[in-house]
């Protein structure tokens, strides 16, 4: 019972990078059990979650055992639309291009982010809040106006390929979202700008709680840039790493409104992601059984990254 | 998070649910007394201005007659329209779509009445010819396209045909009178530095009405309707049509078309067409209001010379059918309203508002819409409707876009892209 009191507390080197764990948050009482009128404070936000996340979960995970188009009655299939979803070679491909959009929406921009905060540490940036507003307008605007800007920038005769041939790089210039190489990497860097502002903000605001008395007995040890940053920086930062991976990692896996304007899975089906299944099993093909199938399967594939970064952080925090 | 990461079909389905409560909670009040008649008509919203007249037309010859018209547009209505025409409180009249997807799924449901009686009662299949409205009919059980019962009709033609540069075209030469004239003049264009074919195929779809084109120009018409229609035995995999992948290869590789084209969206390719580069754009007719506008006289249209005779033809088909819902209060009413909609008097008010009328029209139509008009009486006259592609089966849609989008960007040759879309024919139908 450390959390008992303030004044209690034993003296520990300050936990910096963290916010102590919080007092148990169920109200007990005078015997310490839980009072049952404490459920009932639950109540309006949990049937609102059950009606509107619950229910729907539970019925889409029911209807990927049928066939069903919607229309006529519903056959049950038991396990064949899972079936087919894995011995598809297309949805497999899917699913390993939502893997490599992780690497653009998640992985890059957090490592950007880390190294511009680093080097924010040392280096003072004059105007840095005009800097993070600007930054962070791409994480607010819709997707589907990002998509629409950024399939011009990418048309063959966009602002991208006028740059190129203007340096003289015009061997370089291609119809970017048309190609069979290109079009994936410059729909990730599309994410990875999205998601960069967002990213970065948490982690220039998790900076500027660390006391800058360790900056300065970092410094005082002789700790170069690189070093500061290992030692100081990134632990304190592991919080603020956990949340941007969430949020980024999902965006990545869910992506929808920027394959569906700026390349609906072309050219061939080099951009084709999850999402893109589900929506043509439900509308183009009415094997709505099929589409829900695949949504489950994407939930789990994001349940089960999410809850490996978070088992990550938690078994951080115990060993630190 | 946790909310996020449902599944989009719960997300698109409540979606639906909203809407189906919102157009019932709308059209709730329509039923009033016993003397008027309100006809409840969901439509695709390409067809607004050809309602407004139909509708002012029908209610001068009917005054107890009044219509509750909601308008969706084309992506949206083809997600919609199943669920509302099984909801509670179903249109009188409503568009379909030929194929497996939307016009079986609503034969199989029940939705829909047959038309047949009706056809025999206005004479509609002499109108349009034998054969022609075989795109409306499925089973009694919905399952074989293209056979059975009449459940559809509308008069407007959906036809892709050949749009030109007629300054450019000059430069080159006259209208092509056969398939090899015009391959000839699009060695000419390229010669003469221009862009033969302007065409964007970010989309998937719009390479595909060229390739129906040159598969036109080496297949009879009726054998490519046979596999449209899932007729037994039907392939793609032959060798005239590998002929007519071979050509279409030859175009790619002599850059006949822009560069970059799977980068290009159609829309864009359209204004690009617009704005002068590219001699001919294969594309369907309702480009004609925006071509005539941007363009005026210089635009020109012809419909396809398939093969050396001469005989036109092509990716064509009629508009998204109209079908009477088995709600409808008052079919044999509603029935009529299509008959007005299909009648030959009603083509000229059709080429009114821009559209290709399948029946011939008499009056004088000025400009590239007369061109066009004339293109598609050609081919019908010719026989040579080739349908689309893509109602062949329920994936084909998807199956041809990838696949016209790797052929073009020489990721598969001719030969594996025929494999494959047979292979996606086979599986539906073997």
């Amino acid at each position: 019972m450390e959390q008992s009191g303030l004044g209690q507390r034993p003296l520990r080197p300050p936990q910096l990078s963290r916010p102590s764990r919080p007092a148990r948050p169920v109200r007990r009482g005078p015997s310490g059990r839980v009072q049952p009128v404490a459920y009932l404070y639950l109540l309006p936000a949990f049937s609102f979650f059950a009606v509107f996340a619950v229910a729907p979960l539970a019925h889409a995970f029911k209807l990927s055992f049928y066939e069903w188009n919607g229309i006529t009655d519903q056959v049950w299939v038991g396990l064949d639309n899972y079936v087919t979803v894995f011995t598809d070679p297309d949805v497999r491909a899917a699913l390993w291009n939502s893997v490599i959009l992780i690497v653009f929406y998640a992985v890059l921009p957090i490592c950007v982010a880390l190294v511009i905060v680093g080097l924010m540490a040392r280096v003072r940036i004059r105007g840095r809040t005009a800097f993070r507003a600007v930054l962070f307008v791409p994480t607010i605007l819709p997707l589907t106006v990002v998509a629409v800007a950024w399939r011009w920038v990418y048309a063959p005769d966009g602002p991208l390929n006028f740059g190129l041939d203007l340096i003289g790089l015009d061997f370089v210039s291609r119809a970017w979202l048309g190609d069979f190489t290109f079009a994936l990497p410059s729909m990730g860097m599309v994410g990875t700008w999205v998601t960069f502002g967002l990213v970065f903000v948490l982690f220039a605001a998790g900076v500027q709680k660390i006391p800058s008395q360790l900056y300065e007995s970092a410094r005082l040890d002789g700790a170069n840039m690189v070093r500061e940053f290992f030692a100081v920086t990134l632990p304190a930062l592991r919080g603020e790493i956990t949340v941007a991976l969430i949020l980024t990692v999902t965006a990545a896996l869910r992506n929808f409104d920027l394959v569906f304007v700026m390349t609906r899975g072309g050219p061939g089906t080099n951009t084709e992601v999850p999402s893109m299944f589900i929506y043509r099993s439900v509308f183009q093909i009415r094997s709505i059984g099929l589409g829900a199938a695949i949504g489950v399967i994407l939930m789990l594939e994001l349940l089960a990254v999410n809850l490996a970064v978070l088992w990550y952080r938690r078994r951080g925090d115990l060993s630190a | 998070m946790r909310s996020r990461s449902l599944s989009r079909v719960v997300k698109i389905l409540a979606v639906i649910l909203a809407f189906m409560l919102v157009s019932a909670a709308c059209s709730g009040d329509d039923d009033t007394a016993d003397g008027p008649v309100v006809l409840d008509v969901l439509a695709e919203a390409g067809d607004e201005a050809t309602l407004e007249l139909a509708t002012a037309q029908f209610t001068e010859m009917y005054p107890h007659v009044s219509f509750n018209i909601t308008l969706r547009a084309f992506d949206d209505y083809m997600q919609i329209a199943p669920g509302i025409l099984s909801s509670d409180d179903p249109p009188d009249i409503a568009h379909g779509n030929q194929g497996y997807t939307i016009d079986g799924l609503l034969v199989q449901g029940g939705l829909i009445l047959p038309l047949d009686d009706y056809a025999a009662q206005y004479g509609w299949v002499d109108a349009f010819g034998d054969g022609t409205l075989d795109q409306y009919r499925f089973t009694e059980d919905g399952t074989d396209f293209g056979n059975g019962i009449l459940w559809g009709i509308n008069g407007v033609a959906e036809f892709v045909g050949v749009y030109y540069n007629k300054e450019k075209l000059a430069a080159l030469g006259g209208l092509p009178a056969t398939f090899e004239e015009f391959d000839a003049l699009l060695a000419a264009a390229k010669d003469a530095g221009e862009v033969p074919i302007q065409l964007g195929n970010a989309e998937g779809w719009p390479a595909l009405h060229v390739y129906g084109m040159v598969e036109a120009a080496y297949r009879p018409a009726a054998e490519i309707r046979d596999w449209v229609f899932g007729e037994p035995g039907a392939t793609v995999v032959t060798d005239t049509e590998r002929q007519a992948a071979a050509k279409f290869e030859e175009w790619r590789d002599n850059g006949y078309f822009p560069e970059g084209v799977n980068g290009i969206a159609y829309d864009d390719s359209v204004a690009n067409f617009i704005a002068g580069e590219g001699v001919f754009m294969i594309a369907g007719n309702w480009n004609t209001a925006t071509l005539d506008e941007g363009m005026g006289a210089n635009a020109g249209y012809f419909a396809m010379p398939v093969g050396p005779s001469g005989i036109v033809g092509g990716t064509a088909a009629l508009a998204l059918p109209w079908h009477i819902t088995t709600s409808a209060e008052d079919p044999d009413l509603a029935a009529e309203f299509i008959n007005l909609l299909v009648s030959e008097e009603f083509a000229d008010d059709l080429a009114s508002v821009g559209r290709v009328a399948a029946r011939s029209s008499d009056t004088e139509i000025e400009g590239l819409l007369a061109e066009v008009t004339a293109g598609a009486a050609a081919v019908i006259a010719d026989e040579g409707v080739t349908l689309y592609a893509d109602w062949a089966t329920p994936t084909m849609f998807d199956t041809l876009t990838s696949k016209t989008q790797e052929l073009l960007g020489g990721q598969i040759d001719g030969e594996q892209f025929l494999n494959d879309v047979q292979a996606d024919w086979d599986a539906a139908n073997g």
